[in-house]
């Protein structure tokens, strides 16, 4: 909440810098963060399936949090 | 309006989702929550819901809420506050401020202990001590009590009782005020006569013979029968009626019109039908405009005008004054009127409540005497006031002038709902009896859905004598406007002590700012009694610590608001040495010898005033928390009007005048709003003080969650204005006249109009970078309002100085003045 | 299946700010931070309107209206898909939740989420008075935290918070898939929008704007599938109030001169003879 008079919704436009900022002092992967966030929304757009989101960062999170237990695991993926 | 649109939802809906993330084609996934089969539906929330204590009590401020609430302990904490619907379920109520009692139960400026002034003796005052660097030392409650007492009998053994001032303010809506007056009558002190928000009720008094305040209107239950309200100069939806709000929304739903005259555009006038933009102090013309396109209209309530008011009576030309019974009758009465029948021109004594064919205009002559009707002069009256000819003075589009009134006029019941602002003009009182007799010509008094004032009536606990028992010989009053010159000048006489309580007179409330403070430095003794340490504590020589509401049970009066009284219980007990203004009250009247006239305990005062008031059973009240009084009205007006003639006055033959106007019938007179002000080009920008919903009066002052929303003072500036004087939005502003200045932040904000600025009261000293908004405010009153004018101010705004510490608010503090008492976690 | 939503009455709401602090006060919601907050849609700024003063006299093109704004508890939640370690997940009652023993800090949901719903606690949580206030436990540092649509309350049949203290009337709250509620009616009968429905969320909170509805009907604080009768007023409430306090030790009151941190005594209740 950065200004406490007009706390607000995030406009589309400006939203990358703020998901950028967000994630900017964590200690896990910004970009990683930035680029899961946006296609996490294209999921709810229907653009992408939750088996082709969770396929496409299954490998990166395992890498980054040593686990992948997001609920878009498709039926019988293959998570080794 | 914003400089990238992005705040607005459908600026939102709009926006580039489409463009950043694409839009795609194929059906959207469900959640998968159900894979997750040994997901624990409450696995991370620890619940305590069930296991706190819940006690009723009442929030008690000066507001119009009087909510019945629920105050929830756990582990000895008051953890959260909840309404609890009183019988009468409907008025079910709480606002921002009283559901944030966590906030101020603990606060630390709560006052602990009771304290002296470190340099104050009775004999050596020292009185210049008083104030910003004043320090404290605590001493024992019998300490601070005897020092007040021998000091009030030393000065009534040598200058009379009435030396000594009693003030009571209306910070605690309990029964303990009248204890206070109650000693103040037996020790024969002077006790205080309200001077704040008299003056639009005074003149609605004149016409109507009822209004102190703002008049009696239908209870805010029959709120939703109204066809039309018109709410005058209140943001009604942000103070004084905001947890009734749902009763004036329902209305709206049910189909009634919603018309808001102000010069602001409110929370309020957002949710209008129609805002009339009038400019300041125009509201009188703006009255007369509309009482215009009722007559021309011819939509006036004939039926009421004739059996309810003295429109039909008649005004001897000669004398001006009201033709009466006994110039035209052998028996008739001195102050009975007369009209005379349509068709045979013979008088006719007029009686209350009696309708007839009485001619309502038009030239008689009566016992050979010349005559005309009042309602034939008042129509001459408002002849120059054609909506076109005060569309420019007024700021209102002369169409949307009678279209606000033809609603009132032609769409049934409704009414006008009046704020107190109005009254914080010079000559407020005017306006209060133009729209009194407005509503006489719409014939809406005594009728389902008729509102009167932007607060209902609710219900008061008829305490009889108790504040002034029948052997005492009381002091006399002083108007609270008279304070300086009392305690600088001796003028009535010489006030030399005071004793406070309910009461932040320095911080708030009170104008003119720098005088109160020579005035409280010309007393001999000033005892304060309040549950924080405000601006008005730090001038004190004696501090009495008070608890918080939560602490001291006491009966709550729902007046101005519901019609229930309520039982506040004690949630808890005093913390630390703080106690109930009644054991000081009656310790000090143990002292001076009016012990036995105090009954021991507090509770035992509140079951003998309650059983003063036939409607109140004490032990239903205390098991029940709320007692509806069943004696109040929903709809008032209903009876004879008291006055002279049982009728609404159409003509005031009697009238009072001040700087040669006399307001026989209501004409515009104003002060610091005219077009000829003789400062007005030296301070160019008129001044309010809004009431907002973060704050009631000062207090509230210190909730800081409530500070996370409105961290600071601000002044609402038109861009054009700011920009004019080349201020930017959110700098800081220097906000003066010749009486004195402040700094505050200016916040650019289009509702407000050209030539008008805006401070929200209730901000104590420490939340401003500089001065206080009372500093600017003036005490001059009306003759005939007797009303502190706080809208009628001028100021001229510039750039605060380079120099000027701003820090507090800028270093990384979100918080304010309150940072220090109130730490942010979080980011 | 229940399937909890929430409509709010744009119309009706007055952005009084009693459902922001509530939240806060019922959440134990840390200082410098809102579950709920009340935008403003208008100017810039809280309570300023868009457009111009109208200067000719007429109503002018000002413009303001309250829009209440806490998580949506998406039906599409993007904070439930990039949860590395499902800590954020949605209820079988279609409550979107965080299980704050399993959320690492990571914050990817707080930028997957659309409508800036959720906080970070980026240090240790401070509270206002520090034990906190309300029916919910405090979260620990390093763990996003939102709006829950107060499933304790829920558990236990009570509306939200932020429903039974709207003075407006104008937040309600009920089960999505029973036609019979008053949210559904409410969609169904008003016109009504989601936030941001081009992302494809489908938020479970609904604004009716345009037509004003008659707002939440019951006066109780419990929740509508709790009551027999929903008509305006009907009683739900049976809490008697407390009179009688357990006697808690009384040697409470301490002598500091301010309340400084931990120091906030501990309050003695009150006594049902008391009198000072």
């Amino acid at each position: 909440m950065s200004d406490p008079q007009q706390p607000r919704l995030t406009p589309i436009d400006e939203w990358e810098d703020e998901a950028e900022a967000m994630l900017d002092d964590v200690e896990y992967d910004t970009d990683l963060g930035v680029q899961m966030a946006r296609d996490a929304i294209r999921v709810s757009n229907g653009e992408l399936t939750d088996a082709e989101f969770h396929e496409k960062y299954h490998e990166a999170v395992l890498e980054e949090f040593g686990e992948d237990q997001r609920p878009t695991k498709p039926e019988g993926f293959d998570d080794d | 309006m914003t400089d990238d649109g992005t705040y607005r939802r459908d600026v939102l809906k709009a926006g580039g989702a489409a463009a950043a993330l694409g839009v795609g084609g194929s059906g959207f996934l469900q959640s998968l929550v159900e894979s997750e089969d040994d997901q624990d539906l409450n696995a991370s929330v620890q619940s305590f819901v069930g296991e706190n204590e819940v006690i009723q009590t009442v929030c008690s401020p000066n507001c119009r809420g009087k909510c019945p609430i629920d105050v929830h302990v756990r582990d000895g904490q008051v953890k959260k506050i909840e309404p609890h619907p009183p019988e009468d379920e409907q008025y079910k109520r709480a606002c921002v401020l009283g559901l944030s009692h966590t906030q101020r139960v603990y606060d630390p400026t709560r006052l602990k202990f009771p304290m002296k002034r470190a340099d104050w003796s009775p004999d050596d005052p020292n009185p210049e001590g008083r104030g910003p660097d004043a320090e404290f030392k605590r001493v024992s409650w019998d300490e601070a009590l005897d020092l007040v007492a021998d000091k009030m009998q030393s000065l009534k053994a040598d200058h009379g009782a009435e030396s000594v001032l009693f003030h009571e303010g209306s910070g605690n809506y309990g029964q303990t005020g009248k204890s206070f007056k109650r000693l103040a009558s037996l020790f024969g002190a002077t006790q205080s006569a309200w001077g704040i928000d008299t003056n639009v009720g005074r003149g609605f008094n004149r016409v109507t013979g009822v209004g102190a305040f703002l008049p009696p209107t239908n209870e805010a239950e029959d709120w939703e029968n109204a066809n039309t309200i018109i709410v005058w100069g209140s943001d009604i939806f942000s103070s004084q009626f905001q947890m009734d709000a749902s009763k004036i929304l329902d209305a709206i739903e049910n189909g009634a019109k919603l018309v808001v005259v102000d010069p602001v555009y409110t929370t309020t006038a957002s949710k209008a039908d129609l805002w009339l933009p009038v400019e300041p102090g125009k509201d009188v013309h703006l009255a007369l405009a509309m009482m215009h396109t009722v007559f021309e209209d011819e939509t006036y309530d004939e039926d009421f005008l004739q059996k309810r008011t003295t429109a039909p009576a008649l005004i001897r030309k000669d004398t001006g004054e009201l033709l009466k019974a006994s110039d035209v009758f052998e028996d008739g009465g001195e102050q009975q009127v007369v009209a005379v029948e349509q068709g045979t021109n013979s008088p006719v004594a007029l009686e209350p409540e009696t309708g007839g064919a009485y001619a309502l205009f038009g030239e008689f002559t009566v016992a050979g005497v010349e005559c005309q009707t009042a309602l034939t002069k008042l129509r001459d009256h408002v002849a120059d006031y054609a909506p076109e000819e005060v569309a420019e003075k007024t700021g209102v589009d002369a169409e949307n002038i009678r279209t606000a009134i033809r609603w009132l006029a032609t769409r049934g019941p409704g009414g006008i709902a009046p704020s107190y602002a109005l009254g914080r003009y010079k000559h407020g009182h005017i306006f209060g009896q133009a729209y009194a007799m407005l509503m006489g010509m719409t014939g809406d008094y005594g009728r389902h859905g008729n509102i009167h004032a932007h607060h209902s009536g609710g219900a008061t606990l008829a305490a009889g004598n108790w504040a002034s028992p029948e052997d005492a010989d009381p002091g006399p009053s002083l108007t609270f406007p008279n304070y300086p010159d009392a305690m600088i000048d001796g003028d009535p006489h010489q006030i030399r002590a005071v004793y406070s309580i309910e009461s932040n007179m320095m911080g708030n409330q009170f104008p003119d700012r720098q005088r109160f403070r020579d005035a409280i430095r010309s007393l001999e003794m000033y005892v304060v009694a309040d549950m924080h340490h405000t601006d008005t504590v730090q001038h004190a020589d004696i501090i009495f610590p008070v608890p918080h509401w939560f602490e001291q049970e006491d009966i709550s009066s729902g007046w101005g608001s519901h019609p229930h009284l309520g039982y506040r219980h004690k949630v808890q007990e005093p913390l630390w040495e703080t106690k109930d203004d009644y054991y000081a009250i009656q310790e000090l009247a143990d002292r001076l010898g009016f012990g036995d006239r105090f009954p021991e305990t507090k509770r035992d005062m509140l079951r003998k005033l309650a059983g003063r008031d036939d409607d109140i059973d004490f032990d239903t009240l205390f098991e029940q928390g709320t007692q509806k009084k069943e004696s109040v009205p929903i709809v008032k007006y209903t009876d004879e009007f008291p006055t002279e003639t049982g009728r609404i006055k159409m003509y005031d033959d009697d009238a009072p005048s001040e700087e040669g106007v006399t307001f026989d019938v209501p004409r515009p007179l104003e002060d610091r709003t005219a077009d000829d002000y003789e400062k007005a080009d030296e301070y160019p920008l008129m001044f309010m003080q809004k009431h907002s919903r973060f704050r009631i009066h000062s207090q509230y002052e210190m909730l800081n969650w409530v500070r996370e929303i409105n961290p600071e003072p601000q002044l609402d500036i038109h861009p054009k204005d700011a920009k004019a004087r080349g201020i930017g939005d959110g700098e800081y502003v220097r906000v003066y006249n010749d009486r004195g200045e402040m700094v505050v932040k200016a916040k650019y904000n289009d509702a407000f109009q050209p030539g008008l600025v805006n401070t929200d009261q209730g901000w104590w000293s420490r939340d401003f970078v500089e001065g206080h908004l009372q500093d600017l405010t003036h005490n001059e009153v009306s003759e005939v309002g007797q009303t502190m004018a706080f809208y009628d101010v001028r100021v001229a705004v510039e750039p605060a100085p380079d120099d000027v510490d701003t820090d507090k608010y800028e270093s990384g503090n979100p918080l304010g003045a309150g940072a220090e008492a109130a730490p942010t976690g979080g980011d | 299946m229940t399937n909890y939503g929430l409509v709010i009455d744009q119309e009706r709401c007055i952005g009084c700010q009693a459902c922001a602090v509530s939240c806060k006060q019922e959440n134990n919601v840390p200082m410098g931070q809102f579950w709920n907050r009340v935008l403003t849609e208008g100017g810039e700024k809280m309570d300023t309107p868009s457009g111009g003063y109208p200067e000719d006299g007429g109503s002018g093109s000002l413009d303001m209206q309250y829009q209440p704004t806490a998580c949506q508890h998406c039906e599409n939640a993007p904070c439930v898909k990039v949860c590395p370690v499902n800590a954020t997940y949605t209820r079988d009652d279609g409550i979107v939740e965080i299980d704050y023993d399993k959320c690492i800090g990571c914050r990817y949901c707080m930028a997957a989420c659309p409508y800036n719903a959720r906080v970070f606690n980026w240090d240790e949580p401070e509270h206002m008075p520090e034990e906190g206030t309300g029916d919910v436990e405090a979260r620990p540092q390093g763990v996003v935290e939102k709006c829950t649509f107060c499933s304790h309350r829920v558990e236990d049949g009570l509306d939200p918070a932020c429903v039974v203290n709207c003075p407006a009337d104008a937040r309600i709250f009920g089960d999505l898939d029973d036609e019979t509620s008053t949210v559904s009616k409410y969609i169904n009968e008003y016109e009504t929008d989601q936030l941001l429905e081009d992302r494809g969320t489908k938020p479970k909170t609904h604004y009716i704007s345009g037509e004003m509805s008659p707002g939440r009907p019951q006066t109780s604080d419990k929740m509508e599938s709790e009551l027999d009768d929903v008509s305006p007023w009907s009683d739900g409430d049976d809490d008697v109030p407390s009179k009688e306090a357990d006697s808690v030790g009384s040697e409470s009151s301490s002598s500091s001169h301010s309340v400084e941190g931990g120091e906030i005594p501990y309050a003695t209740p009150a006594k049902s003879g008391g009198d000072d």
